[in-house]
C-alpha cells in the first residue's frame, strides 16, 4: 500500500505528469475541502466567538480604531503572523507528516529533550484550556436558561446553578456539574472512532449553523435601543451608558487619543491583548498535522487548508466579533466584560452572566427566544466540542513519546476496541480533573495560591499562555535550523530557501508577546515587592512547577530507559543516504 | 547474549530510505545481527520527464521542476527517485503516446521497478561485503513477480527468503511470506484468506520450535492494531467524517490465526504504513515499523531475542 498523490491531477492535465499504477494503495488521500473544515474544528478562536466578553480577558484599556477594536485588531495581526506559522507548518509538515507534531518536528531537528518539553508544556496548555472550557460549558447552560426565563418565564433560579454563594462556578456545585460535563467528554472520547467522528461532526455542523444564525437574525431582529430600554428592567437597573462610564471611569477603555501604530507598538497593554489571542489561536497549531495527508500539489493543498482556517479564525475574531458587539454597543460589552471576569465591579454583572451574543439579542427582543436559546445553545457545543477533539490530538503525541519511551510504554498502549491509546485519555481526563479541582475548591498551598488557595478562570488562561512558551517559539526555531540539523529531511520541502527567514519572522512576534506580555510583568510584579502575589494571580507560579515536573519526568524516563538497555541516542540517528 | 534483529519495510522504491537501511547495516549503526525487510520494494508510480526548451522539465508533487543540464537533471532524478517515484527521459509526444497505452505504461513500469531492484540489490551487494549483519527481504504484495528473478539472481548479497523456513543467527529460524490476503486493489501477490491460510500453515509445519522462530509474514494480523487503515468509499476513496479519515483494520485474519496457533516469538510485518507499532498476540510480540520511506524517513525495530525470547524492543528511525 502507498500513496497516490498528483493522481487526479495527471488525469485532469493535458500533459501527462504522472503515470500511477493500476493498483495503487490509497493512503494519503484528504481534500483540501476535509482540511480545511479539520482545521475550522479545532480552532479554538472559532468557538469562542459568540462572547465578547473575551474583549476584556487581557485587563487593559480596550480602544477602537476604524471599524475594530483593539481585540479585532489583535487578531488580524496574530493572523498576519500566524500565515508564517502556516508556511512553516506546511513546509515541515510535507516532508514529516506525523503523528505528535511538534515533538516530532523539535526532538528530531534540535533535540528529544526540546522535543520533550515542548509537547509537554503543550499538553499542560491544552489540559488548561480544557478546564478553561468546561466551566464556559455550564455558563453558557446557565446563559440558556437565563434567555428562556427572559422571554418565557421559569428558571428564575439559572443563575445559582453550579455556582456558589458568589455566583461563580466553583465550590462543591461547581464541581459535581463539572465532573458530570467532564464524564460527557470522556464518554465522546471512548466511542470507537467512526463513532467518535459521527458525533463530532453532528455537533459541529449544528454550532456553526448556530453562528450563521446568529449572525444574520441577530444583525436584523434586534436593534441598540431597545436593547438600551430593556437592559435596565433586566438587570436590576444597571443601564449600558452606566457601564459604558464605569468602563472609562474604571480604566477598562482607553480615553486618550493616541494614534494607531502607537497604540500597536505599545509595549504595555497591546501584547496583553495579543497573547490572549494567542490562546484563542492555539487550535490552529494543532490542525496543521494533518496537512501532511493532503493530496494532489501538497504545498497548494496545505497552504488553502492553513490560510483558509486561519482567515475564519480572524474574521470571527475580528469583523464577526466587532459587528455584533458594536451593534450593541462597544463600552457596554467590554465593562460588562470585565465584571465578568472580576476585573471591576460597577456597576455589577448585567444579568449575572457574561455578555453572550444570544443573551444579549434576547434583551434586546425577547420574542424571538427559543431562537436565541438554541443560538446559545450551539454556543454550548464549540467549548464542549472542542474538549474531545482536544483529547483525541493529545492521545496521538502521547502516543509519540510512548513510541520514544519518553513516557512508559503502559502509556501509550492502544485499546483494542478503542483503537486509542485508552491509558492516555484517561490521563488526560484525570489531570483535567485535577485542574477542576483547583478551580473549585481552595486547596492549593499558599506558594502557589497566596490570595484565594484555587486556581481561577483568568490565573488558568495566564496559566496555560505560560504553559504554551516553548509551543509557540520552536516552530520558528525548527524552521530556522532545520536546513543545517536535518538537510536530509528538508532537501525537497516547500520553501525550503525561505523557512529559516520565515522563522525568523515568526520568532519575532510570539518573543516579543512573552517579552512585554508575560517576562515585563513579572519583572514589575518583583521590583513593586508584590511578586508572589501576581505570579500566583497569573498562574505562573504553577507552570514553572510543571517546567521542572516535565524535567524531572524527562531525566527519570531517561534513567529508566537506560536500565532497560534502550538506547536513546539510537531512536533518531540521522542516517547518511549516500 | 541476545540477538538483535533490525527491522525495516515498506520502502517502495524509495531511494533514500533505501540507501539509509543499507548504510545503517554497514556501520552497524544499530549493532543488530540480524537485518529483515519485510516486503514491498517497488514503487507505484512514474514521472515523465520531458525533454523541453533545451532542458529537461517534470512536475514532482504538483510542483513544477526544470533541469537546465545534466547535473540538475541527475539531481531532479534522484529527487524523483528518493519519493519513491520512477523517472524517465521522454518527449512530450511520447508521452502523450503512453498516457493512452496502458499496456505500454505497464511495461515501462515493470521495466523501471527490476532495474532499480537490480540496483538495489548491486548497491547492497557493494556496500555490505564486509558486513557480518546477513540482509533478509522478501517482496511484498505490492511487488510484481518480474523483480522476483532480480532478488534471486546469484551473487547478490541479500538474501529472499521468500516462501521459506531458513535458520538464521542466534539459533532462530525465520519463516517468510510476502503473500496478503485479497486487497481492493487486485495487488499481485495477494489470495484469499483460506488460501494465505493454507500457504503459512504449510511454512509453520516446517518450523522446529515456534518460540525460537520469527514469522516475517508482509501483511499483519487482522485487527491487532498493525493494521489500521483509511476505510474506503465506493470509489476507493478514504471515508471521512469531520475531517478526518475513519480508520479500521484491513489485516488477515489468516496471518492471526496462524499467529494464534504457532505463537512464534516474534512477528514481522509491514504493508500498512501508518499503522506501525508493536502489540503481544497471545506469546507473541508483533511488530509493524510502518513506512515514511516516500518522505525520506526510515522507520524501523530493534528487536533483541534472548534464551527466553523477546528481552528488548525499540523503535528506530533515521
Amino acid at each position: 500500500m502507498a500513496d497516490t498523490a498528483g493522481g487526479s491531477a495527471a488525469e485532469q492535465s493535458t500533459t501527462p505528469k504522472l503515470f500511477v499504477r493500476q493498483s495503487s494503495g490509497l493512503v494519503r488521500n484528504v481534500s483540501v475541502t476535509n482540511a480545511l473544515f479539520f482545521n475550522v474544528a479545532a480552532f479554538v478562536g472559532v468557538g469562542l466567538t459568540l462572547y465578547p466578553a473575551f474583549y476584556s480577558l487581557a485587563d487593559v484599556a480596550n480602544w477602537k480604531i476604524g471599524p475594530f477594536s483593539d481585540y479585532g485588531w489583535a487578531a488580524i495581526i496574530t493572523g498576519l503572523f500566524c500565515v508564517l506559522l502556516a508556511l512553516i507548518f506546511s513546509s515541515l509538515t510535507s516532508v514529516m507528516p506525523r503523528s505528535g507534531g511538534d515533538y516530532v518536528f523539535t526532538s528530531r531537528i534540535i533535540h528529544p529533550f526540546l522535543g520533550w518539553m515542548e509537547s509537554w508544556t503543550l499538553v499542560i496548555a491544552s489540559i488548561l484550556i480544557i478546564a478553561f472550557e468546561v466551566p464556559l460549558v455550564l455558563r453558557n447552560l446557565q446563559i440558556t436558561a437565563k434567555i428562556i426565563h427572559i422571554g418565557a418565564g421559569g428558571f428564575g433560579g439559572a443563575n445559582g446553578w453550579f455556582t456558589d454563594a458568589t455566583g461563580t462556578i466553583t465550590g462543591m456545585p461547581g464541581f459535581i456539574a463539572s465532573m458530570v460535563v467532564l464524564l460527557g467528554i470522556g464518554a465522546i472520547c471512548l466511542l470507537p472512532t467512526r463513532s467518535f467522528h459521527r458525533v463530532v461532526t453532528l455537533l459541529a455542523g449544528f454550532g456553526v449553523a448556530c453562528f450563521i444564525a446568529m449572525f444574520v437574525f441577530g444583525l436584523l431582529f434586534t436593534h441598540k435601543p431597545s436593547f438600551n430600554a430593556n437592559l435596565p428592567k433586566l438587570s436590576g437597573g444597571i443601564t449600558a451608558e452606566q457601564l459604558t462610564a464605569a468602563g472609562k471611569a474604571g480604566g477598562l477603555i482607553a480615553t486618550d487619543h493616541r494614534g494607531f501604530f502607537s497604540r500597536i507598538f505599545e509595549t504595555g497593554a497591546f501584547p496583553i491583548v495579543l497573547s490572549v489571542l494567542l490562546f484563542q489561536y492555539i487550535g490552529f497549531q494543532y490542525s496543521a498535522y494533518i496537512a501532511g495527508e493532503v493530496r494532489g500539489n501538497v504545498r497548494r493543498g496545505v497552504l488553502i487548508a492553513l490560510l483558509g482556517a486561519l482567515t475564519i479564525g480572524v474574521l470571527a475574531n475580528s469583523v464577526y466579533t466587532d459587528v455584533i458587539s458594536a451593534h450593541f454597543g462597544f463600552g457596554p460589552n467590554v465593562t460588562w466584560g470585565a465584571n465578568y471576569w472580576g476585573f471591576a465591579t460597577k456597576p455589577g454583572l448585567p444579568l449575572g452572566q457574561p455578555d453572550s451574543m444570544p443573551l444579549m439579542a434576547a434583551v434586546a427582543n425577547h420574542s424571538l427566544w427559543p431562537l436565541w436559546a438554541l443560538i446559545s445553545l450551539g454556543g454550548t457545543v464549540f467549548p464542549f466540542l472542542l474538549c474531545p477533539v482536544y483529547i483525541n490530538f493529545l492521545s496521538r503525541m502521547q502516543l509519540a513519546w510512548s513510541l520514544d519511551r519518553q513516557v512508559p510504554e503502559w502509556f501509550g498502549q492502544v485499546n483494542e476496541r478503542m483503537r486509542a491509546p485508552l491509558n492516555a485519555i484517561l490521563a488526560t481526563l484525570a489531570l483535567t480533573a485535577v485542574f477542576l479541582f483547583f478551580q473549585s475548591f481552595k486547596d492549593l498551598p499558599t506558594i502557589l495560591a497566596t490570595s484565594d488557595h484555587k486556581l481561577n478562570l483568568v490565573s488558568t488562561a495566564f496559566f496555560s499562555i505560560a504553559m504554551a512558551l516553548l509551543s509557540w517559539i520552536l516552530p520558528g526555531v525548527n524552521a530556522m535550523l532545520v536546513k543545517f540539523r536535518r538537510p536530509d529531511l528538508v532537501r525537497n520541502a516547500p520553501f525550503k530557501r525561505a523557512l529559516p527567514w520565515l522563522g525568523l519572522g515568526w520568532i519575532i512576534f510570539p518573543i516579543w508577546i512573552y517579552v512585554f506580555a508575560v517576562i515585563k510583568p513579572i519583572v514589575n510584579g518583583l521590583k513593586g515587592g508584590s511578586a508572589l502575589t501576581y505570579l500566583e494571580s497569573q498562574g505562573l507560579l504553577d507552570a514553572i512547577l510543571f517546567y521542572i515536573l516535565g524535567l524531572v519526568i524527562y531525566l527519570v524516563m531517561k534513567y529508566r530507559a537506560r536500565s532497560a538497555g534502550v538506547d536513546a541516542k539510537m531512536l533518531f540517528t540521522e542516517l547518511p543516504p549516500d | 547474549m541476545a540477538t538483535r534483529i533490525y527491522i525495516a519495510s515498506d520502502l517502495h522504491a524509495a531511494e533514500k530510505a533505501w540507501r539509509k537501511f543499507i548504510n545503517a547495516i554497514k556501520a552497524n549503526v544499530y549493532k543488530s545481527d540480524v537485518a529483515l525487510l519485510a516486503g514491498d520494494l517497488t514503487g507505484k508510480a512514474i514521472v515523465p520527464i520531458l525533454e523541453r526548451n533545451g532542458g529537461y522539465e517534470a512536475e514532482v508533487l504538483g510542483v513544477h521542476r526544470r533541469a537546465r543540464d545534466e547535473q540538475e537533471l541527475t539531481q531532479l532524478q534522484r529527487d524523483i527517485a528518493d519519493l519513491g517515484y520512477y523517472s524517465f527521459i521522454t518527449t512530450e509526444a511520447d508521452a502523450n503516446r503512453l498516457s493512452s497505452d496502458e499496456h505500454a505504461r505497464d511495461e515501462l513500469l515493470e521495466r523501471l521497478m527490476t532495474e532499480r531492484v537490480h540496483e538495489w540489490m548491486a548497491l547492497a551487494t557493494d556496500r555490505l561485503s564486509d558486513s557480518s549483519t546477513p540482509l533478509y527481504l522478501i517482496p511484498g504484495n505490492d511487488d510484481e513477480f518480474t523483480i522476483d528473478d532480480a532478488l534471486n539472481q546469484p551473487g547478490y548479497g541479500p538474501i529472499n527468503s521468500d516462501g521459506k523456513v531458513l535458520d538464521i543467527p542466534g539459533d532462530l529460524q525465520l519463516l517468510s511470506s510476502g503473500w496478503s490476503n485479497n486487497t481492493p486493489w487486485a495487488t499481485p501477490r495477494e489470495e484469499t484468506e483460506e488460501q494465505l491460510y493454507e500457504r503459512l500453515d504449510a511454512l509453520a509445519q516446517q518450523v522446529r520450535d515456534p518460540r525460537r522462530a520469527i514469522f516475517m509474514i508482509h501483511v499483519p494480523p487482522h485487527d491487532s492494531g498493525l493494521d489500521e487503515a483509511p476505510l474506503l468509499d465506493e470509489n476507493l476513496r478514504p471515508t471521512i467524517s469531520a475531517g478526518d479519515v475513519l480508520r479500521g483494520p484491513v489485516g488477515s485474519t489468516a496471518v492471526r490465526r496462524i499467529i494464534e496457533k504457532y505463537q512464534p516469538v516474534l512477528s514481522v510485518h509491514g504493508h500498512i504504513h501508518e499503522s506501525g507499532g508493536e502489540r503481544r498476540i497471545g506469546d507473541t510480540l508483533a511488530i509493524n515499523p510502518g513506512s515514511e520511506a516516500n518522505h525520506g524517513i526510515l522507520r524501523g525495530y530493534l528487536i533483541d531475542i534472548g534464551k527466553k525470547g523477546v528481552e528488548l524492543a525499540q523503535r528506530v528511525e533515521g
